[in-house]
């Protein structure tokens, strides 16, 4: 009796270690969605060091000063990289700082095209004027970034859209690499790592970053190094960015799509979490009581 | 000969980079903007030849009809239909006319001459065609797929994340505390129930940076260094002619 009660606990065991995949789906499912038709649910947003100090670069750049952002992904990382952009185009266009969009990836000028019109029309700032989508250039990151450094016009002899740039007001402030400011490059892959290692390293231009979460600690050698001066972390790092702007009174409106997305985005590592719990306490329960079975085998198979 | 020269100009310009890097005299500065220039131009020839690659091999396939053809057919079609949207879309679209009442009339004689504004194709506001595709079709397909990845992320780490020893342990606890510390709300809880009311205690997201920073850094460290000192290795077997993949295709 007691024996078929031990197999029976371990066929319960080994059945949670064979787990259907389809079941951990529904319950990531339901983790994700039931939140976001919850809106009042929402969660505080501790602030990491990496986000204050690309808050702080920003902030300390004088009004009126460029700054470089690198559209450096594509619509995959969107849901990740995007409220990063939105939120650095607000902290920018609030204080008059010039953004010129650059990307290594050929989808990012259309991402940062919509997307800098959206917040520029927020602050009433004009294209051509307070900003420039500069657009893609193949070649890589050193023959792009280290052309820059010699002459803008001779990378991109026009914008995105094919404006000339002598028919482009803002570039008067942005000839070389050396006129800019900060350059962020956000990126689901290492182009912060490229921007540091030639703006930085080889022109001297501080350079921030902003990666998906699975990239993040890659960068963490670099911030400590000083090769990057902030680097935001997955959609939490987007989340902080606009909790400083909030809490910062910069714009009280900024809590976006990276803070709502906290709740469901908790609620997932949870879920994993729990799964992985019952992971392990199955897999120990199953080895305990197939030992014990396996033991009493061996005994009375001995005999 | 075949191989002499490539081996030359390879050794020659990778030399002359390297010096230009330490000494950054005048004619070895405009030989780098040069050589820069056309690293660019030859990646858009590189551009231009996966645009080749990618019609021939999906249309050998298609005419083939190998295995899953269709979605070969699918790809070519898509192709065409953004290459036409946004190249030729400026075709269909009037050029913006400039705010002066001169460069009005100048611009009006250059659009009779050349009726075509290329920028116009891609710019999404005034190609809705192309800002259609772009953001209702190819967008949420490409995230579609990344976001499949959750799921099976969830799958994976369940079978995968057990603690079967010391190491395996040590990575799991590792990894649940950065989960944690990653996910707002459990760092809300644990500052509410512990740190808030211990002092000692640190909040999540502490021990997760402490993670990062730390052990994280020092690993990552001594991977970058190998990794340059192995780059280093490659590069002057390369520049001395020991390896020499610019030959590849070519009987060595």
């Amino acid at each position: 009796m007691a024996k078929q009660q031990t197999k029976q606990q371990g066929d319960i065991w080994s059945s949670l270690l064979r787990i259907d995949r389809r079941i951990i789906f529904v319950f990531i499912f339901v983790a994700l969605v039931v939140p976001f038709l919850i809106p009042s649910l929402t969660v505080p947003v501790e602030v990491q060091r990496p986000a204050q100090d690309l808050f702080d670069a920003v902030a300390a750049l004088p009004e009126g000063s460029e700054v470089i952002v690198s559209f450096d992904y594509g619509p995959s990382t969107i849901p990740e990289l995007s409220p990063m952009a939105i939120a650095l185009a607000r902290h920018c266009f609030s204080r008059d700082i010039r953004i010129y969009a650059t990307a290594f990836y050929m989808e990012g000028p259309a991402i940062g095209e919509a997307l800098l019109r959206q917040v520029a029309e927020e602050y009433g700032k004009e294209e051509h004027v307070d900003f420039v989508n500069l657009g893609f250039k193949p070649g890589g990151p050193p023959a792009v970034i280290m052309g820059l450094a010699s002459s803008v016009s001779q990378v991109f002899p026009t914008d995105k859209n094919n404006t000339p740039l002598e028919d482009i007001p803002a570039m008067q402030y942005f000839q070389k690499l050396t006129d800019i400011e900060l350059c962020i490059s956000l990126s689901a892959s290492t182009y912060p790592e490229a921007w540091a290692g030639y703006a930085w390293a080889r022109v001297g231009v501080p350079c921030g970053g902003g990666v998906t979460a699975v990239m993040a600690a890659d960068f963490y050698a670099f911030l400590d190094t000083g090769q990057l001066v902030g680097c935001l972390m997955g959609m939490k790092g987007a989340a902080e960015y606009e909790q400083l702007l909030v809490d910062n009174e910069i714009d009280l409106d900024a809590h976006g799509d990276a803070t709502r997305a906290m709740p469901p985005q908790s609620m997932a590592h949870l879920v994993i979490i729990v799964f992985v719990a019952i992971g392990n306490v199955a897999m120990y329960m199953s080895g305990r009581t197939g030992s014990r079975a396996g033991g009493k085998r061996r005994k009375s198979g001995g005999r | 000969m075949r191989k002499q020269v490539p081996f030359l100009i390879a050794t020659i310009m990778g030399l002359a980079m390297v010096v230009q890097f330490f000494v950054p005299a005048h004619g070895l500065v405009e030989m780098q903007a040069i050589v820069l220039l056309y690293g660019r131009i030859i990646g858009a020839f590189a551009l231009i030849l996966g645009i080749v690659s990618l019609i021939r091999v999906n249309w050998v396939r298609v005419k083939r009809k190998s295995e899953n053809w269709p979605y070969a057919l699918i790809t070519i079609i898509g192709f065409i239909i953004m290459f036409l949207a946004g190249g030729f879309g400026g075709f269909f679209i009037e050029p913006e006319a400039p705010a002066g009442e001169a460069e009005a009339v100048a611009a009006a004689d250059e659009a009779a001459a050349w009726d075509f504004d290329f920028g116009a194709g891609i710019d999404q506001e005034r190609n809705p065609v192309f800002g259609w595709l772009f953001n209702y079709v190819f967008v949420p397909m490409d995230a579609t797929i990344f976001a499949l990845l959750a799921f099976y992320v969830a799958s994976a780490a369940y079978r995968a994340m057990r603690a079967r020893d010391l190491t395996a342990g040590l990575l799991l606890g590792a990894a649940v505390i950065v989960m944690l510390g990653r996910a707002s709300l459990a760092s809300f809880w644990w500052d509410q129930l512990l740190s808030s009311r211990i002092d000692i205690i640190p909040t999540l997201g502490e021990i997760t940076e402490w993670l990062m920073v730390y052990p994280n850094t020092a690993a990552k460290r001594g991977v970058y260094f190998g990794v340059g000192l192995a780059a280093l290795g490659q590069a002057i077997r390369i520049l001395v002619g020991l390896e020499r993949p610019y030959m590849a295709g070519t009987s060595d």
